[in-house]
């Protein structure tokens, strides 16, 4: 139980900026995920946490103590990495143990502790067993009870799943959220898969080329993205140049979008006249027979997905937009329809280039 | 490959394993012989050349300098190897394949340059002619063969083995105890051996260097070859191959070879 503060953290690789002024605020007990491409300095960033690699410049601080001035076997946070990185000559057991060992805790409470935290991971059976016997994902279940057994201050997990195939991934994923909600550690997650993001953290931290774009609920992330960024990198965007025409409430404003006006949620205190980014999430949207309100389209592309009907639509400026809809009805492809937005969904961006 | 193919590639292997063998066979068969000249076929069997190798002052005395230069050298440099490994690894990158060169230099290098470098060496620094100058001739040499041993072996150690040890609370000395070592261990094991094995068989460098009224066990072969051409000198050379293959077998047994290579 920690909570961390990032302030001001830089690092560059001769010419390359890889963390670019990095300030975080990760409260004790929280899971916090940094989201992004490869590149965007998340790893970094949590190299920098860890101790592996030291920043150019910026505070990292754990407990309201600066943290930069110890190595990391004197930091006492758990890490879990994309490649396991299980010790190859130690049994199961010996590798779970192997912090405690360095912490000189006695034999028999390490013994029942070891047994507790491969309990947690459903792993108990095999902890005679070499790594190189064990599959991937029995792999990295080690390689987190090893990490939490020590009970870290802070859990640093970097792609943990990403060598892992889908259906491991899903498993693994409930269970690293269930174990560290068991210990209430504090944990940071570095990945580049939106879903798995979205699922397991408390907040996100998107990034890119080195800096935080938007902190946020998942919820946030995904529907009240600041730029547009944000949003094509959380999910099925679709992005419509947007005029703001009148306020219509707090928050609330009337925007001409492709020759139709409609009502759209956006932050305040945005003049009339101010162009933005609409986004419209797939599932905000609704199709409904020519002549009803919402924005005039003509029907591109339907395919069957089986939950639903994916169609493709090209307004009257032809922006395409992908939406899905129910499966009910027919379409044709050509004919011209409606399409209708949730006021409530649809959130005006500042403009920018996609991920 | 279709099967008459597979046949012929083994018999031309079988063959040309067969061509750079039967020296060894030949030498060794002849050093049982009962007659009097070095011959092949052998003329009867007897073990007396072996009784009047064992019997040989100078003969034994050059077992036992080969034998010492031999297990120093390996010693020596599965130490100096292992650092300049640890070293090599931790360099800046663009210093890696300068410094690796550097040190794999003697090998790279003919082992009578190298040899001559050293005479005039240890000449100057006031070691010629001494058994602790051809010590370091064959320290020199087998040097490189170790390193790339132990460095072979530490590239399989990926460094985040190293950072996982490092969060889990060991400081450096604590991991190179419990994770380097006992990972590049057998590739260290396999170093000393390929050094004991050069050592025990190097001859240029000791001809060169060796120390005043001492021999090295193929030099007094060679010797020995000068004036007599008896089956002594298979004899010995049977037994300098014999102690090669003991220490492979120890090896063997003490680490596993597999595991080792």
């Amino acid at each position: 139980m920690a909570h961390l503060e990032i302030a001001g953290l830089r690092k560059s690789h001769g010419a390359v900026q890889v963390i670019a002024g990095v300030d975080l605020a990760v409260a004790s007990g929280e899971f916090f995920t940094l989201l992004g491409p490869s590149g965007c300095g998340k790893t970094t960033t949590l190299r920098c946490i860890a101790g592996f690699i030291a920043p150019n410049d910026g505070d990292i601080r754990v407990d309201g103590a600066s943290v930069l001035n110890a190595p990391p076997e004197k930091r006492g946070f758990g890490v879990v990495f994309q490649n396991y990185a299980l010790f190859p000559h130690l049994t199961v057991a010996e590798n779970v143990g192997y912090g405690l060992k360095t912490r000189r805790v006695p034999w028999e409470e390490a013994r029942r502790r070891v047994g507790e935290a491969l309990a947690m991971v459903q792993l108990f059976g095999l902890k005679d067993r070499l790594p190189r016997e064990l599959s991937g994902g029995q792999q990295q279940r080690v390689a987190l009870a090893r990490a939490i057994v020590i009970r870290p201050r802070l859990l640093l997990l970097d792609e943990p799943l990403a060598n892992l195939d889908a259906k491991l991934r899903h498993e693994l994923r409930w269970l690293i959220r269930d174990v560290q909600r068991a210990q209430g550690t504090t944990a940071i997650y570095v990945t580049h898969d939106h879903a798995e993001a979205m699922a397991l953290s408390d907040r996100i931290a998107v990034m890119r080329n080195g800096q935080i774009a938007q902190v946020g609920t998942p919820r946030e992330i995904y529907q009240r993205p600041l730029e547009r960024y944000v949003a094509s990198f959380t999910g099925e965007t679709n992005t419509l140049e947007a005029r703001v025409v009148a306020e219509a409430g707090p928050g609330r404003y009337r925007v001409a979008v492709a020759g139709s006006e409609l009502e759209a949620t956006g932050p305040a205190g945005l003049t009339p006249g101010t162009v933005r980014h609409l986004l419209a999430r797939p599932e905000s949207l609704s199709l409904a027979p020519e002549g009803a309100a919402g924005v005039s389209v003509r029907l591109d592309a339907v395919v069957y997905v089986g939950a639903a009907l994916r169609c493709e639509v090209v307004t009257a400026c032809k922006q395409r937009v992908v939406l899905q809809v129910p499966v009910q009805r027919a379409y044709t492809p050509g004919e011209t329809l409606s399409l209708a937005i949730d006021p409530a969904q649809a959130w005006l961006m500042a403009p920018g280039e996609a991920a | 490959m279709k099967r008459p193919l597979r046949y012929l590639s083994g018999a031309v292997l079988a063959l040309l394993y067969a061509f750079l063998l039967m020296p060894l066979v030949v030498v060794a068969l002849a050093s049982f012989s009962g007659g009097e000249v070095l011959r092949f076929p052998p003329e009867g069997f007897s073990f007396k050349w072996y009784a009047r190798f064992f019997a040989n002052e100078s003969f034994l005395s050059a077992l036992m300098l080969s034998l010492r230069l031999a297990l120093v050298s390996a010693v020596t440099v599965s130490v100096l190897a292992t650092m300049a490994a640890l070293f090599y690894r931790r360099l800046p990158y663009r210093w890696r394949e300068p410094f690796r060169i550097l040190v794999i230099m003697p090998l790279l290098l003919p082992e009578i340059l190298t040899a001559i470098g050293l005479l005039f060496f240890l000449y100057r620094v006031g070691l010629g002619s001494s058994a602790f100058g051809l010590q370091i001739g064959h320290i020199v040499v087998t040097l490189p063969f170790a390193f790339l041993s132990v460095a072979a072996a530490l590239q399989q150690i990926d460094s985040s083995l190293e950072e996982a040890s490092a969060s889990l609370g060991a400081g450096t000395f604590e991991t190179f105890r419990r994770i380097v070592w006992p990972l590049i261990r057998p590739g260290i094991f396999t170093g000393a051996l390929f050094a004991f094995i050069v050592s025990f068989d190097m001859f240029t460098m000791s001809f060169l260097l060796k120390p005043i009224g001492g021999n090295t066990l193929p030099l007094a072969v060679f010797d020995y070859l000068k004036y007599d051409f008896d089956p002594m000198a298979a004899a010995a050379a049977t037994l300098s191959v014999g102690f090669a293959l003991l220490v492979v077998l120890l090896v063997e047994k003490t680490v596993g070879l597999r595991r080792a290579f």
